[in-house]
């Protein structure tokens, strides 16, 4: 299963196992911890920054990110999906401009 | 847009694609555009608009232009008839957008009402739509039209030997204005007056219109030269400006019209100036005139040209026609200087008759007519003068003049305004500006306070006919680095947030690059404009460029921009907003942006007429000429920032003039590495740590304390900016600035600014006590 969102795409991870050499420095991870159930994240840069940011700003308890892969690809719990994307498109909004009717 | 206007289309594509290879990008615009437009009106179901019932007219493919019955007129440009189209439209409606191939109008009563004042009729007004129209005229429209004219031109405002009246040819129209509350205050009774309803009883000759040739089939307007007897009542001249608010549409809805009858004024004395032979007034300077002198009078009003299509000549041929005294305001002191050199420059007028009144130069003329060129400031000040001044003063508020010529009406707050016209008393007010927008919408009081519109220029004819630069804009997207975004992304950054998407380290290396390459490749001359100081200097300093800011001197400011102009070796100059009106520099061709006022529509006009006087030779500018584009303008934009906000926002005005800004993602390309500043992590790192040191107050905007001249505007968004914060005296890491400092006389100065002794460091404080 994949979504694609402007540039955040998510991704079950199980079916990208063995694709390349981050995702299966992914899954070797998972089996050490016993096989937490996760999504696995690609974007650029800023919007990494942001999901980071977005995870610094929560709670000890609620905090989402698994790992930090590298600058492009994080590892987080599968429930928070919708909640990034609904703040990655409320930031965005902030940052466009429509113009008035 | 109708469905019956689709069945009409293909006709029209046909045509014109058969007549000229290019028009097919003309067509494919075309659809994108009503592709688009329909878009948005099914997205919302409120704004959803049916107009299937329009009757399409059998020979609709020869005419140019959609009215809608809400007001809404299309224009086709393509059409053979877009020429007559446009300066009829221009006269009865106001521009909504501008694009290359389709024109969006909108009928208003203030546009209805400029029609009126430039001598058009209602019927004239509708049968003349009715001609152009593809379909027939919604009844709402004309219905609209009869209703927003109905009252219009019965009143006029006229001042005679230094007193308002307020006249008209029907003496029950008075009456229902005396029955006003503020009009009935306004009025002064005449002592000989019987009681409240009498009126002076005038003969004044009846208009003399001449035929607007222009207009389709040359329609005839009335002609009638009959004697008239006019009702008139005087008013305070003090309450001018209510009464005429309250005879606006909105209103009493009788409209005054202000016209001045300059040449049988035999009270004013007559100002012997002519317009050189040299001054040849372009198509479309002259057609703003004729609207402004179109039935033998001065029609009080407001001229809409972009910035280097001249403004200036407008106003000299204006002051040339009415000959009487006029008074010239400009915005600041360098503005006065180069009106004074631009009415020597196109008429005949001689030394002693201009004269300059500013802080620095109270001049006065001599005999009893001439020109004076002075600032809306020195006119509106409220405080103590100089004797000398006051005197001056006295003189400007004694005097009936022929013409108020009015600079950059657009920057001028409205209480301003009313000080001034308050204050002087003019036959006639032309109010000149590049751009009529306002973010604080304020423009509809120009309406009241000046005159309509009388004539807007199209941008891109302007850019066809060679007459203006044709510019390419582009929005250069800057990706924010890791570290930079992780920090503007920090709450505690929030006072920082613009300096880090300023200071973002690709945005940088794009404005490092786009400098080289047109310095190098093309030999262009580039201004990069930076509002947030502490960018300004970082870059200026980086790159070492010279740099004018609010504090720069004079006598540096000069010496920088004569290198600029003249000298091989300087080709790029660093502003900050300072470089936004006040500064002249016909020379350059490129413009960098990489920080700019919030959201400010009128700035990004303003910065892009800083590079629109065209430049090269005609034949290389036309169409098929060398150079498709002779000018550039980059924005330089962080994405993800709320710089991508403003932006787009800044944007709108250019846009609706016709401009597209191309987006260029790609700058600086890949392989650039370490050509450019920044390329090593440990640099950007350096740059991050200088951002997030320095104090709140420093990376703010700049704010414009010097410039007592300048109209401060729109205070509540700039933050202070400290200058002992500029200088280094706060702490900052300073002394890698020092380099080369010799020869680029541009940097040198901010060291010698005075330092606050309480922020001095403490190995000094004990040196200096």
């Amino acid at each position: 299963m994949l979504w694609v969102l402007d540039r955040v795409g998510f991704m079950d991870m199980s079916k990208f196992w063995d694709e390349d050499a981050i995702v299966q420095r992914v899954f070797i991870w998972i089996i050490m911890v016993n096989a937490t159930k996760g999504i696995f994240i690609s974007c650029d840069i800023p919007m990494a920054q942001f999901i980071i940011n977005l995870n610094a700003t929560q709670p000890a308890s609620s905090k989402f990110i698994i790992h930090v892969l590298d600058s492009t690809h994080l590892f987080v719990q599968p429930n928070v999906t919708e909640m990034i994307r609904s703040a990655i498109s409320e930031f965005r909004d902030l940052n466009s401009y429509e113009k008035p009717a | 847009m109708g469905f019956h206007g689709e069945k009409g289309r293909p006709s029209k594509r046909h045509k014109s694609s058969s007549k000229e290879d290019h028009r097919n990008a003309f067509v494919e615009d075309e659809d994108a555009y009503y592709g688009e437009d329909f878009d948005e009106d099914s997205r919302d179901e409120t704004k959803k608009r049916d107009f299937t019932k329009l009757e399409l007219k059998p020979d609709h493919a020869n005419r140019p232009l959609w009215a809608c019955a809400d007001g809404r007129i299309f224009l086709e440009t393509f059409s053979p008839l877009y020429k007559q189209a446009y300066d009829f439209l221009i006269a009865i409606a106001e521009p909504v957008c501008r694009p290359e191939s389709m024109h969006e109008y909108n009928l208003t009563p203030h546009s209805l009402y400029a029609a009126v004042s430039v001598g058009l009729e209602t019927e004239t007004v509708i049968t003349v739509l009715n001609k152009l129209s593809k379909t027939k005229l919604p009844k709402e429209m004309i219905d609209f039209i009869h209703a927003s004219t109905a009252n219009y031109g019965k009143v006029k405002l006229v001042l005679k030997k230094n007193r308002y009246f307020v006249e008209s040819p029907f003496p029950e129209v008075l009456k229902t204005l005396l029955r006003d509350d503020v009009i009935s205050r306004a009025r002064i009774s005449s002592e000989g007056s019987h009681g409240s309803d009498a009126f002076t009883v005038s003969k004044t000759m009846g208009e003399i219109e001449g035929s607007h040739d222009e207009l389709l089939n040359g329609v005839e307007l009335a002609a009638a030269a009959e004697e008239k007897e006019t009702h008139s009542f005087e008013i305070d001249p003090a309450q001018v400006e209510n009464v005429k608010q309250r005879c606006l549409p909105n209103a009493l809805n009788y409209p005054m019209l202000e016209e001045y009858d300059f040449r049988n004024d035999t009270v004013n004395p007559d100002l012997n100036m002519e317009l050189k032979p040299q001054a040849q007034p372009r198509p479309y300077q002259e057609k703003s005139l004729s609207k402004m002198f179109g039935n033998g009078r001065a029609r009080s009003g407001i001229i809409v040209l972009p910035c280097g299509a001249g403004k200036s000549l407008v106003g000299v041929s204006a002051a040339c026609r009415i000959r009487k005294s006029c008074l010239c305001l400009a915005t600041n002191a360098v503005s006065v200087d180069q009106w004074a050199f631009q009415f020597k420059l196109w008429s005949t007028i001689r030394d002693e008759q201009i004269c300059r009144f500013t802080s620095d130069s109270k001049e006065r003329f001599r005999g009893n007519a001439g020109v004076v060129v002075t600032t809306y400031n020195m006119v509106a000040f409220g405080g103590k003068r100089s004797e000398e001044s006051e005197k001056i003063i006295e003189e400007i508020r004694n005097r009936e003049w022929g013409l108020l010529l009015m600079d950059e009406v657009h920057v001028v707050p409205a209480h301003m305004f009313r000080k001034v016209i308050s204050i002087t008393k003019s036959h006639c007010k032309l109010g000149l500006t590049a751009t009529l927008v306002r973010e604080d919408e304020r423009i509809t009081d120009l309406n009241f306070l000046i005159g309509p519109k009388l004539y807007e220029a199209n941008w891109l004819d302007l850019v066809k006919g060679g007459f203006i630069a044709n510019v390419q804009c582009a929005e250069v997207w800057c990706p924010m680095t890791k570290e930079f975004f992780a920090e503007y992304l920090k709450k505690e950054n929030s006072k920082k947030k613009q300096a880090l998407y300023v200071m973002n380290p690709n945005k940088f290396r794009a404005c490092e690059f786009l400098i080289r390459f047109h310095e190098e490749q093309r030999g262009d001359k580039i201004i990069v404009f930076a509002d947030n100081l502490f960018a300004l200097t970082e870059y200026a300093m980086k790159l070492r460029k010279p740099m004018i800011y609010g504090a720069t001197s004079h006598n540096e400011r000069t010496r920088i921009l004569y290198a600029f102009k003249h000298s091989p070796d300087v080709n790029t100059v660093f502003l900050s907003k300072v470089g936004d009106n006040s500064i002249d520099i016909p020379e350059a061709n490129v413009i960098i942006q990489i920080s700019s006022h919030a959201g400010s529509r009128r700035q990004e006009a303003q910065r892009l007429g800083r590079i629109l006087r065209a430049k090269g030779r005609l034949q290389d500018r036309l169409a098929g000429g060398k150079e498709e584009y002779n000018a550039f303008f980059y924005s330089l934009v962080s994405t993800d920032t709320q710089e991508m906000y403003y932006s787009t926002k800044r944007q709108q005005f250019l846009i609706d003039q016709g401009y597209s800004f191309k987006i260029i993602t790609s700058l600086p390309p890949p392989d650039s590495g370490d050509m450019l500043s920044f390329h090593r992590l440990d640099e950007q790192l350096a740059l991050l740590g200088k951002v997030l040191s320095a104090g709140d107050d420093v990376v703010g905007l700049e704010q414009l304390e010097e410039d007592a001249d300048d109209i401060a505007l729109q205070k509540a968004r700039r933050s202070v900016g400290s200058m002992s914060a500029m200088s280094g005296a706060s702490g900052m890491v300073y002394m890698e600035y020092n380099t080369g400092r010799s020869k680029h006389p541009g940097q040198g100065q901010i060291k010698s600014k005075p330092k606050d002794p309480s922020k001095r460091h403490f190995l000094f404080k004990k040196r200096f006590g």
